[in-house]
């Protein structure tokens, strides 16, 4: 099936070799699509800001097996999570983990079984096929009617990579029962030249709700494109804040479907640039049943020659009355190379919704500064000041206090201008 | 020598002349109040003199303490002792009122030659002052006047400026949108900080909240000028006869 693609697509002749298994009949069938969709050019709408040149001609490499360092243990694990899976290179890593909880299995030995891209809404998306052609491993949660767990499960991913480009995925499936809760964390992080390309996917049955993450803290060298997929059934709640704060591209793709009647989804995003680092989020919110609320409220702090785009395109169906939907990006442009594109795209098919949006680049607010230096604050001070408040109303929506906490301690630590800041600024 | 000095000061905002020529001298220990209609350039004199960019100076001085006041960077002016009540004080999200303060508090300290007030100290101070101002300590702990009342606003401005312990405090309208309770506990906390040292420019519509903060000098501010000085009871007589009374005499006298 994929004998042409072996010739003509820059991916799919590696993606036999990258693999520890051989291919089965969906990963074929995924490596299929990959060729049939072809590498995405910037000619492509959903591809305009993001240069994926230098990945195109990328010798891609197995991932070796390689252990956790401790170091990396201590920096990218998260207090006070009631589980954590580990996975190093796409390999679930044992020693690291904690007991599964119950409810939750690991992919891995299920691979085949479990049918993958059934009703994917990224099935024109190439790293999303490649995605499903690559995985090896991932988790599968499964929460029934009417259990809350208790805090929440982190799923870190890290890359322990060397000079040689690896590329890896997880597969995160997610199923929250009526009227039952969930909070899950996911980390990306690493070493070494890496392209990840993960994907989530939650299903809410009826009241549930989920609280989801993916902080991405991946290596400069790393090319990190995601997606994730929400389906919600009515009167549930989807909370995903999307926290990119490393690699040099951090792309996440999110569909999230409003199915059921008086849904509610939020997704938050929070980008930090520094150098040439790219942030692009591009989210597609379906409105398909009445009464439901969506918020998208996306933030950038763009340092040095990076750049951020936003694409947010709200799809109200006909039929989807009382549709409240709420879009806002703003970018703080900290320097004057850094760059920032938005695109609304507004779709509705009813008449009685309220949806708004608005996209917003500028420099710090003159009268906040002028505030702050009145009371006497040196004015470096003041701005590194309203420049961390820029990152820290985000963490501080964040439903997952686990994260808030270790999120803050991070963006502290990249913050231009940080060590004019006392670490009482997180706490205090 | 006196405490702040203004002469012959001239701004503009956009090309447009909105202080024509002020001059004003506040002596330590003095309260001095400026009333004006609106427009009148009330509230551009306090920014200027707190140095906000918008605005142009394009002639006059003032001092503070005989020292050039225009000449200073408004951080550099805060930590001198000027210290400026803002009409709508900022909402600043992210960051805690606490944190912002504290941080304002120390960059003065050190200005002083004082040692940087540690956590105990800084929340023992907060608790004295707040309880100036009937403040809740718990708000502090919010971000920055967020959701905070336009009352909360208003007592927080006046116990920022007790924790900082200005040598010239500008009051800008810190009683518009107050009911007569909130004034009543804004004034006494304004009241509890006057000394001997210290001046007050107390910047108002009405003449109510010269009830409670009683000057010493009261200034009428119309067109960029002050075309009025008198005493307490000028403010009175204003109140009575409204600015109307002032468009008239002085343009009577012109």
């Amino acid at each position: 099936m994929c004998t042409d693609a072996i010739e003509t697509c820059p991916l799919c002749d590696a993606i036999e070799k990258l693999s520890e298994r051989s291919m089965s009949a969906q990963r074929r069938e995924a490596c299929h699509r990959m060729h049939a969709i072809g590498w995405p050019n910037r000619k492509l709408e959903a591809w305009r800001y993001c240069n994926l040149k230098d990945i195109e001609s990328t010798q891609w490499h197995p991932a070796p097996l390689a252990a956790l360092s401790q170091a990396d243990l201590d920096d990218f694990a998260i207090d006070g999570t009631a589980a954590r899976l580990v996975f190093v290179n796409g390999r679930f890593d044992p020693t690291h983990s904690s007991l599964l909880p119950e409810g939750v299995r690991l992919l891995g030995p299920l691979i085949d079984e479990t049918p993958l891209d059934v009703e994917t809404p990224f099935a024109d998306d190439y790293f999303a096929a490649m995605s499903t052609a690559l995985v090896e491993d991932g988790v599968i949660i499964d929460v029934p009617a009417g259990v809350v767990l208790p805090g929440s499960i982190h799923i870190m991913h890290i890359t322990e990579g060397g000079c040689d480009p690896i590329a890896m995925t997880l597969r995160i499936l997610i199923h929250v029962g009526p009227s039952a809760r969930l909070g899950v964390i996911e980390t990306w992080a690493g070493h070494g030249t890496a392209l990840t390309t993960p994907m989530t996917e939650a299903h809410l049955d009826e009241d549930a709700r989920l609280d989801h993450a993916r902080l991405i803290e991946e290596s400069d060298e790393t090319t990190h494109l995601g997606t994730i997929a929400s389906r919600q059934a009515a009167g549930s709640t989807f909370e995903s804040a999307i926290l990119s704060v490393g690699g040099r591209i951090a792309r996440t793709r999110v569909h999230a479907s409003l199915d059921g009647e008086g849904g509610h989804a939020a997704i938050r995003g929070l980008g930090m640039g520094t150098d040439s680092r790219h942030i692009d989020n591009a989210l597609n919110v379906m409105h398909a049943s009445p009464a439901c609320t969506s918020r998208e409220y996306f933030k950038n702090l763009l340092d040095g020659d990076s750049t951020a785009a936003f694409t947010g395109r709200i799809h109200v169906a006909h039929g989807a009355q009382q549709t409240d939907a709420v879009q806002a990006n703003r970018n703080l442009l900290l320097s004057p190379t850094a760059r920032s594109w938005a695109r609304p795209q507004l779709e509705i098919y009813a008449d009685d919704v309220k949806c708004t949006h608005g996209a917003t680049t500028g420099e710090i607010e003159a009268e906040a500064l002028f505030y702050l230096l009145a009371r006497g604050i040196p004015e470096a001070t003041a701005r590194s000041l309203l420049a961390w408040a820029f990152v820290a109303e985000v963490v501080d929506e964040v439903p997952l206090p686990a994260l808030r906490k270790h999120m803050a301690r991070r963006m502290l630590g990249m913050l231009p201008g940080a060590e004019r800041l006392d670490e009482d600024v997180v706490s205090m | 020598m006196s405490l702040l000095e203004i002469k012959n000061l001239h701004a503009c905002v956009d090309g447009v002349e909105i202080l024509r020529g002020i001059n004003l001298t506040i002596n330590p220990g003095e309260v001095h109040s400026i009333m004006g209609s609106n427009g009148s350039g009330k509230s551009t004199l306090a920014r200027v003199l707190a140095g906000d960019e918008a605005y142009e100076i394009t002639e006059g001085t003032a001092t503070l303490n005989g020292v050039d006041l225009l000449d200073m960077a408004p951080d550099v002016r805060g930590r001198e002792g000027l210290f400026l009540a803002f009409q709508y004080p900022v909402e600043i999200p992210g960051v805690s009122t606490k944190y912002f303060l504290r941080t304002a508090v120390n960059a003065v300290r050190e200005h002083r030659g004082l040692d940087e007030l540690d956590a105990f100290g800084f929340l023992k101070l907060v608790k004295e002052k707040a309880a100036w101002v009937q403040l809740d300590p718990a708000l502090l702990d919010r971000p920055v006047n967020e959701g905070f009342s336009g009352g909360e606003k208003k007592r927080a401005e006046v116990f920022q400026m007790a924790m900082l312990e200005p040598i010239m405090a500008i009051l800008d309208e810190t009683d518009s949108g107050l009911d007569i309770d909130a004034l009543r506990i804004v004034a006494k906390g304004v009241n509890k900080l006057r000394n001997p040292d210290r001046g007050f420019l107390v910047i108002t519509h009405y003449q109510r909240l010269l009830d409670y903060i009683v000057p010493d000098v009261v200034h009428v501010l119309l067109d960029g000028r002050i075309v009025r000085t008198g005493d307490k009871e000028l403010a009175l007589e204003l109140e009575e006869k409204g600015y109307g009374w002032i468009e008239k005499i002085t343009s009577t006298s012109a």
